[in-house]
């Protein structure tokens, strides 16, 4: 029988595939921003757990990094971004939501196939995690190009960089400070480089759909 | 083991239980959701005396209704009857369990809906006829999905029997807790809306003729067949959520049959089926109507969920 | 190489000059940040990129008779495939500000930027100069990863510094393919920590390179496998091997040129030293042969998917582009033969390419200018018109088609070889027939360009009186042509030790 700790970071990472689903079904922009947030919680939860159970307490400034960044700062921000682009509600989709919800299935299983070999090998000793944080890098990616608004394909970025984050609390807790620290200055100049793009691009083209933006090709 | 008598017993207390919390299950979600509007809202036993009121009354028939509408309601409460006790509700080992597993269930509810909706279309009227449009194909959406939710439920156990999982759960304690179950409980519940009628899915609550289609089905109806046909929706709703607990939650269900233990057992149930109805009506409160095409997404949504956790279960946690 | 044991003594008694090729960019970029005029901005980036050179010759004087050079923490690590990256991103680096500073710069230039832009210009080619110093200088695979992000988030912005619409176009598609695929790479770098720490123990230096070759013969295969697929996807995409190159031909094509010259020249080689780093961690493990194999595969994609286009372009600089695809598949393709002959091909290769097509997009901008469009439909005659710009065009792209004795034929010419030497007769021969249909592409495109008639469209003077430029210039020039005739003494030691730090 499986420990309570373990139970709970299986749930904190379903919770978080789930949000990965949800993702690729919302076809609202804000509902999307929360469903972010929420899987960032998840997270960070999930980070904050390892911590407790493997006695690994800089992975508890790790989680609260996670907390103020992912669930807090980049939200807000990304909403003052609508808010100020005056960007439509709407997710607008190459592929239904239909289509996108199975490939979100599609990837999951992927990701079991792919990681499935070495998942015996994660540090943490919990199956679901590195298939998990696997999946949800790919279903980011998939939001990423299956998407036309530039600040979805932004959210499809962030999402993935969401698995990546769970893929290292579930292989290592974590790969040292210093390189920490650097992800998640990278993470918030990301945020701010495309926010220079989307209000450029408003200034341009009147739009932040990145379908405007087809004309280079060959 | 337990007697037939025993059996018999419990079964009874089953039924008098089940028929007699259903309307209240009810007026529950209808209080949470008017106190989330800042309403006070009708009394919990408000549907009691709408039942009795209706039950009191004449039932009238169209001239151009077939003996199917006359029959409709009761064989409808009938398949509702007979899915109750393939549903675990405070003892282990399920009396009668051998009656059918939960594949049956969904068979029963399948009848309790399609007979309905063939009353619907006996006398005629567009709005039967559109109401029993939308509900089939909302059926044809949900039930196949609801198979492959249940399996996601039973693959722990190895079983569709609810009474054998719900055993499992019981026995195995926290470590019944797993993500494949959480992403189950999500599709179920996904599914118990469409299967309902409530939000975002259908408003129970509304008669505007755009967007009802349970209301639309029953609009013909009214004195004692209006009544068994409403307190068959209670019934519906009671055996989904009881199912929902029993796979979610079993903990608490008895597996003997001391006083002491079975009377801990229905309170816990009796608490359990509150909070799940409060949670519904919670739910409910804060999700709009949706677009009726965006019920094949919701299903959709809720096939990934389980069919992620059927997979999940056989190559993900199994492979540790 | 007895003669050159002068040491960096007197500088490296405050720091070590390696730490100094990391300062003077960053430091350029604070100094041009509060400058006030135009002339001051230019001194300090003409300072900055000769300082940085110098600072880099010194390091590698000391990479050339220690081994290493030394450096203040052990999250930097400075050995000889480091300084031949250096070395690159210094040259292509100066040869790019001179150029900036001409077409830019200057009041009366054509291309002439208001001057808190061109500030911000400025500061972000120095920034964007630091990350790759840091990429280069990176001990841990971690801080390599951040350096190549970083180079992607201040180069994006380069990138989109005209704010037309297919600048802005490139630079979104650039940003966001490049952040994706580095987080894959980021992914495969996970997993190669894990691989790592399952072998060495939970240490925090097990993303260090100096950990991971030690403790290399002895890491999980399977691990390895997936690692090295996410990076090779990951730093492939930066690297802009196919398919995974569709950002590089809009981004090298609308980015201004000086920036075009870095991207292709210095950028790429960043990706492809990442690359490397992973590929000498994976010749650790005895029998694996996975990565080699994925080398070899992207390598020979690119190099077709470019000959494709480079036959079809219409656009001078995403001809260009589409070469620099097609040369990074020479070298993924060298990489794959591997050997010490293949991997000394394949860098030594980088030096020619990274001079050479840094050389003809300056150059090309010029032509670009005088004529007024990128269209090869539009421009012919341009030897006669503009004899200077003319015939480093000529040059250079005879280089670049692979005509000897010009330097890039030498290192196709020692790829092949240590493809045939290796047995690798097959994936020879593809390349071979590659080479060849680039070579007729490039040469159809070259003669109507430069030789054709003049066409209706007049060529307006270039930039004639700009020292700078043609200093910049004529020096990329010089590495192109003379590294084929006469390879120095120096230089021939720091690419064998750089082949040897991969296949040891």
């Amino acid at each position: 029988m499986t420990d309570l700790g373990t139970l709970a970071l299986d749930l904190a990472a379903a919770v978080a595939l789930v949000a990965a689903w949800l993702c690729l079904v919302h076809t609202r922009i804000a509902a999307l921003v929360s469903t972010y947030a929420v899987q960032s919680a998840a997270i960070a939860v999930a980070a904050g757990l390892v911590a407790y159970l493997y006695q690994a307490p800089d992975i508890y400034v790790l989680a609260g990094m996670v907390v103020a960044l992912n669930v807090v700062v980049l939200p807000w921000y990304l909403t003052t971004v609508l808010r100020s682009l005056g960007v439509t509600r709407m997710v607008n989709m190459y592929a239904s939501v239909r289509t996108s919800a199975l490939a979100g299935l599609g990837l999951l299983l992927l990701a079991a196939a792919v990681v499935g070999p070495v998942a015996p090998y994660a540090a943490v000793a919990s199956a679901g995690l590195l298939p998990i944080s696997t999946a949800i890098l790919l279903i980011g990616f998939f939001l990423l190009i299956s998407r036309r608004k530039a600040i979805v394909q932004v959210i499809g970025l962030l999402v993935m960089n969401n698995g990546i984050f769970l893929a290292g609390i579930a292989l290592t807790y974590g790969t040292g400070f210093v390189v920490e620290l650097g992800l998640a200055a990278n993470l918030l100049v990301l945020a701010i480089v495309a926010r220079i793009f989307l209000n450029r691009m408003k200034d341009t083209f009147d739009t932040v759909d990145a379908d405007a933006l087809r004309s280079l090709e060959g | 083991m337990t007697s037939s008598l025993e059996a018999i017993a419990l079964l009874a207390v089953e039924y008098l239980l089940v028929l007699g919390l259903a309307p209240i299950l009810l007026g529950i979600i209808r209080r949470v959701k008017a106190r989330s509007q800042r309403r006070e809202g009708p009394s919990l036993l408000q549907p009691y005396r709408d039942l009795a009121k209706l039950w009191r009354k004449e039932s009238v028939y169209s001239d151009t209704s077939s003996w199917v509408t006359r029959a409709a309601p009761w064989v409808s409460f009938a398949a509702l009857l007979a899915a109750i006790p393939l549903v675990p509700w405070f003892v282990l080992p399920t009396p009668f369990s051998g009656a059918g597993d939960l594949i049956v269930l969904v068979g029963l509810l399948a009848l309790s809906r399609f007979v309905i909706a063939l009353a619907a279309l006996d006398a005629g009227s567009t709005f039967g006829g559109m109401g029993s449009s939308r509900e089939m194909w909302m059926g044809s959406l949900s039930e196949p999905i609801f198979l492959l939710v249940i399996f996601a439920f039973g693959a722990p156990a190895g079983s569709t029997q609810a009474g054998t999982i719900a055993a499992h759960g019981v026995a195995a304690g926290w470590g019944y807790v797993s993500a494949p179950l959480l992403l189950a409980v999500v599709a179920y519940v996904g599914l118990l809306l469409v299967e309902t009628g409530r939000l975002p899915v259908d408003n129970p609550s509304t008669h505007l003729e755009l967007t009802m289609v349970h209301e639309a089905m029953v609009l013909e109806y009214s004195g004692r067949d209006l009544a068994l046909i409403e307190w068959g929706q209670g019934v519906k709703l009671a055996v989904l959520t009881g199912l929902l607990i029993a796979l979610a939650v079993p903990w608490g269900i008895s597996s003997s049959l001391g006083i002491a233990v079975i009377a801990l057992a229905l309170a816990l149930l009796v608490a359990k089926l509150a909070g799940a109805s409060a949670l519904i009506g919670g739910l409910e409160s804060r999700i709009a109507k949706w677009r009726l095409f965006r019920v094949a997404d919701l299903t959709t949504f809720a096939a990934v969920l389980a069919l992620g956790a059927i997979a999940f279960h056989y190559l993900i946690a199994a492979g540790a | 190489m007895r003669s050159v044991r002068w040491r960096a003594r007197p500088l490296s008694l405050l720091a070590p000059v390696s730490t100094v090729v990391l300062a003077v960019p960053l430091a350029a970029a604070l100094l041009v940040a509060i400058s006030r005029t135009r002339p001051q901005a230019n001194a300090v980036v003409c300072g900055a990129g000769f300082a940085s050179v110098a600072a880099v010759f010194l390091t590698i004087r000391e990479v050339l008779n220690e081994g290493t050079a030394s450096v203040p923490t052990s999250l930097l690590y400075v050995d000889a495939l480091s300084g031949l990256l250096l070395l690159l991103v210094s040259l292509i680096g100066l040869a790019s500000v001179l150029y900036s500073v001409d077409y830019m710069g200057r009041s009366g230039s054509p291309h002439e930027a208001a001057f808190p832009r061109l500030r911000a210009y400025y500061a972000f080619v120095m920034l964007f100069l630091f990350t790759m110093y840091l990429a280069a200088e990176a001990n841990n695979l971690g801080i390599l990863w951040i350096a190549l992000e970083g180079t992607t988030l201040v180069s994006a912005l380069l990138v989109g510094f005209y704010r037309t619409r297919r600048a802005l176009e490139a630079s979104w598609k650039y940003l966001i393919l490049c952040s994706v695929g580095l987080s894959f790479a980021l992914f495969g770098t996970l997993v190669l920590y894990l691989a790592s720490v399952r072998t060495a123990g939970p240490i925090a230096s097990g993303l260090d390179w100096t950990t991971l070759v030690a403790v290399g013969p002895h890491l999980d295969p399977g691990l390895v496998s997936l690692a090295v697929a996410f990076l090779l996807i990951g730093y492939g995409t930066k690297a802009g091997l196919a398919p995974l190159h569709t950002w590089l031909p809009d981004a090298h094509s609308e980015a201004p040129t000086p920036v075009s010259a870095l991207l292709s020249g210095a950028l790429l080689n960043c990706a492809m030293y990442a690359l490397l780093r992973v590929d000498a961690i994976t010749l650790r493990i005895p029998g694996f042969t996975l990565s080699h194999w994925l080398f070899l595969g992207f390598g020979l994609v690119s190099v077709f998917v470019a000959a494709f286009f480079i036959l079809v372009q219409q656009d001078l600089k995403r001809l260009m582009a589409y070469h620099s695809v097609e040369h990074m598949g020479i070298i993924s393709v060298g990489v794959g033969f591997g050997g010490v002959l293949g991997l000394f091909g394949a860098l030594y290769h980088t030096l020619n390419h990274a001079a050479t097509k840094a050389a003809l997009f300056l150059a090309g901008g010029n032509l670009a200018l005088s004529a007024g469009t990128k269209d090869l439909e539009e421009v012919s005659g341009a030897l006669a018109a503009l004899p200077a710009t003319g015939a480093v065009l000529l040059v250079g792209g005879l280089a670049l088609a692979g005509v000897p004795p010009f330097s890039i034929f030498s290192s196709e010419f020692v790829i092949l070889s240590a493809g045939f030497g290796g047995g690798n007769f097959v994936g020879a021969l593809l390349l071979l027939v590659g080479l060849a249909i680039v070579f007729g592409g490039l040469l159809l495109h070259l003669s109507r360009l430069l030789l054709g008639p003049q066409r209706p469209r007049p060529f307006a003077p270039g930039m004639r009186s700009a020292f700078g430029a043609a200093f910049g210039i004529g020096l990329l020039v010089a590495v192109a042509v003379g590294l084929g005739l006469f390879l120095p003494d120096p230089l021939s030691q720091l690419l064998w030790a750089a082949a040897r730090v991969v296949t040891a």
